[in-house]
């Protein structure tokens, strides 16, 4: 039924727009068409918005809002099961069905469910009907890469970066890779050695900035520009937190920092892809 | 004086100035305008120079303004080290022209002396704030390099902040003293500017401006002024008095 609601908001939230395309359009006997082709649009958009959007900060937001009342995350178990290694532990068809409507699973009388209802003093879990399949894989996925407990990337030691990290880090600094939220690159008024090439030299040279300030300052400084200067002013957002780590890498580089052997990196290595997608 | 005062109200002053002497000077001149070309060729004796100063002050001007209006087409087309290289450099060797033309125009200027001291005072002032603008401007681009790329970020919003009324003088304060002499060097030419003997080249602009406004104002008057003759509204109003 929600699911419906969600969707008939979709198309009313379009409709106008298409009514508008109508109205200027030669044909005007097609008002049947129009309502076809708005009734496909909403169709088409209830399917594929959630998806673009069911990205892991949703997912972390969902488990603040939704599940942190009830849940921990390797703390134990509280209102309902501790959901570290739930992923391990379930299959992920049952905690899709269980996530959706964990009383029609119950009532259906999976063993599995009926025994957790008992377990837990036969609390019932809500039905989060309004979360889309893909949301709910989305919030799976988050569960299985360590959830809360993952850091962001920027929150890792410059040594654990890989020679991609570096390289990335340093065409982000000459401005040959854009900046995620159109800022200025570092080399219009930072340089790293001598020479032109090394950059301006409107602010200080920035090759021992790693060796000076190391990895917690930096990563405290690289949270907001170092000028008030756009599109920062304009844009609440200055550096993503994996642009931030492949920043603090190449510095950390040009300091002549020994890096740790990717291979021998801990395993939540800053990899890019487990919370931001590998540019 | 205080970067609050400088960078905040001082750029409103001068455009006053610049505006208001301007029309105080066209209230005065409107009656002889036909005499204004005499005043504008002793003008163009002063100030134009040789080609040189002529085509590079012009230039210089121009990629200003290009900077501003395109500012973040050059932040793009600067990411190519090539392109930096290019910009920087035809700027520099445009500032070292104006510069060394300047300088000519200014020793020629200082063995002559005509007019009101108040005018050759002016001239001077403005000749040297211009100077000003382009030793600053040379010595920023030699100093603290990439003016092109770091000024696209910092001082275009500048100039857009006091455009929209709202002057955030922050984002000059925080710069180095050459770059701020830069920046007020500026605001303080277009205060100068009207008093000087450029000052006739601007009233006739404005002038022309007026004449431009005017005729399809006094066209639409003359066409108001024919109907109501022709219907005579008076004696719809006041019937009683026909």
């Amino acid at each position: 039924m929600r699911r419906r609601s969600l969707q008939s908001t979709i198309e009313a939230s379009y409709s106008l727009r298409s009514v508008e395309t109508v109205k200027h359009s030669p044909n005007r006997n097609g008002r049947s068409i129009a309502v076809g082709v708005t009734l496909l649009v909403g169709l088409l958009l209830s399917f594929v918005l959630p998806a673009v959007a069911a990205d892991q900060s949703e997912a972390s937001n969902i488990f603040k809002k939704r599940c942190s009342a009830c849940h921990t995350f390797g703390k134990g178990p509280k209102v309902g099961p501790d959901l570290k290694g739930v992923t391990d532990r379930r299959k992920p068809d049952w905690l899709q069905k269980f996530i959706h409507s964990s009383q029609s699973v119950i009532q259906s009388g999976d063993p599995t469910a009926v025994a957790l209802f008992h377990q837990f003093k036969e609390q019932r879990m809500p039905d989060w009907l309004d979360l889309s399949p893909e949301t709910i894989t989305a919030l799976l996925k988050y569960f299985a890469d360590n959830g809360p407990e993952q850091k962001e990337p920027d929150e890792y030691p410059a040594q654990q970066a890989t020679p991609q990290q570096i390289e990335s880090g340093r065409k982000l600094f000459y401005g040959e890779s854009r900046l995620k939220y159109g800022g200025q690159s570092c080399s219009s008024c930072h340089r790293i050695g001598g020479g032109m090439a090394g950059g301006g030299t409107l602010g200080p040279d920035l090759t021992r900035a790693y060796d000076r300030y190391r990895d917690t300052a930096l990563t405290l400084f690289f949270k907001r520009p170092c000028f008030l200067r756009a599109p920062e002013i304009s844009n609440a957002k200055y550096l993503d937190p994996q642009e931030s780590f492949d920043l603090k890498a190449f510095l950390a580089q040009a300091s002549g920092i020994k890096f740790s052997p990717p291979a021998a990196a801990p395993s939540p290595a800053p990899s890019g892809d487990s919370k931001r997608g590998t540019r | 004086m205080k970067p609050s005062f400088a960078f905040t109200s001082w750029p409103y002053v001068a455009f006053a100035l610049l505006v208001g002497i301007v029309f105080l000077r066209y209230l005065f001149m409107r009656g002889k305008i036909d005499q204004i070309d005499a005043r504008i060729s002793k003008a163009w004796e002063i100030f134009g120079g040789g080609i040189f100063w002529r085509f590079s002050v012009f230039l210089l001007v121009a990629a200003h303004l290009v900077g501003f209006i395109f500012a973040e087409k050059i932040a793009v087309l600067n990411s190519n080290i090539g392109a930096l290289y290019l910009i920087e450099g035809v700027g520099f060797g445009l500032g070292v022209i104006a510069l060394l033309s300047g300088l000519r125009l200014v020793w020629k200027q200082l063995g002559q002396t005509s007019g009101s001291f108040m005018g050759e005072a002016m001239d001077t002032m403005l000749l040297a704030v211009l100077l000003v603008g382009v030793v600053s401007g040379l010595l920023m681009a030699a100093i603290y390099r990439w003016g092109s790329s770091w000024g696209v970020a910092i001082l275009v919003p500048y100039i857009f902040t006091i455009l929209r009324g709202k002057p955030n003088s922050v984002f000059v304060a925080e710069m180095p003293f050459l770059v701020q002499l830069h920046v007020f060097s500026f605001f303080v030419a277009l205060a100068v500017l009207p008093f000087t003997r450029l000052g006739p080249v601007l009233v006739l602009a404005f002038h022309r401006c007026v004449n431009l406004v005017g005729k399809p104002v006094l066209a639409g008057a003359n066409v108001m002024e024919g109907w109501l003759r022709r219907h005579n509204p008076g004696a719809w109003i006041w019937p009683e008095e026909d």
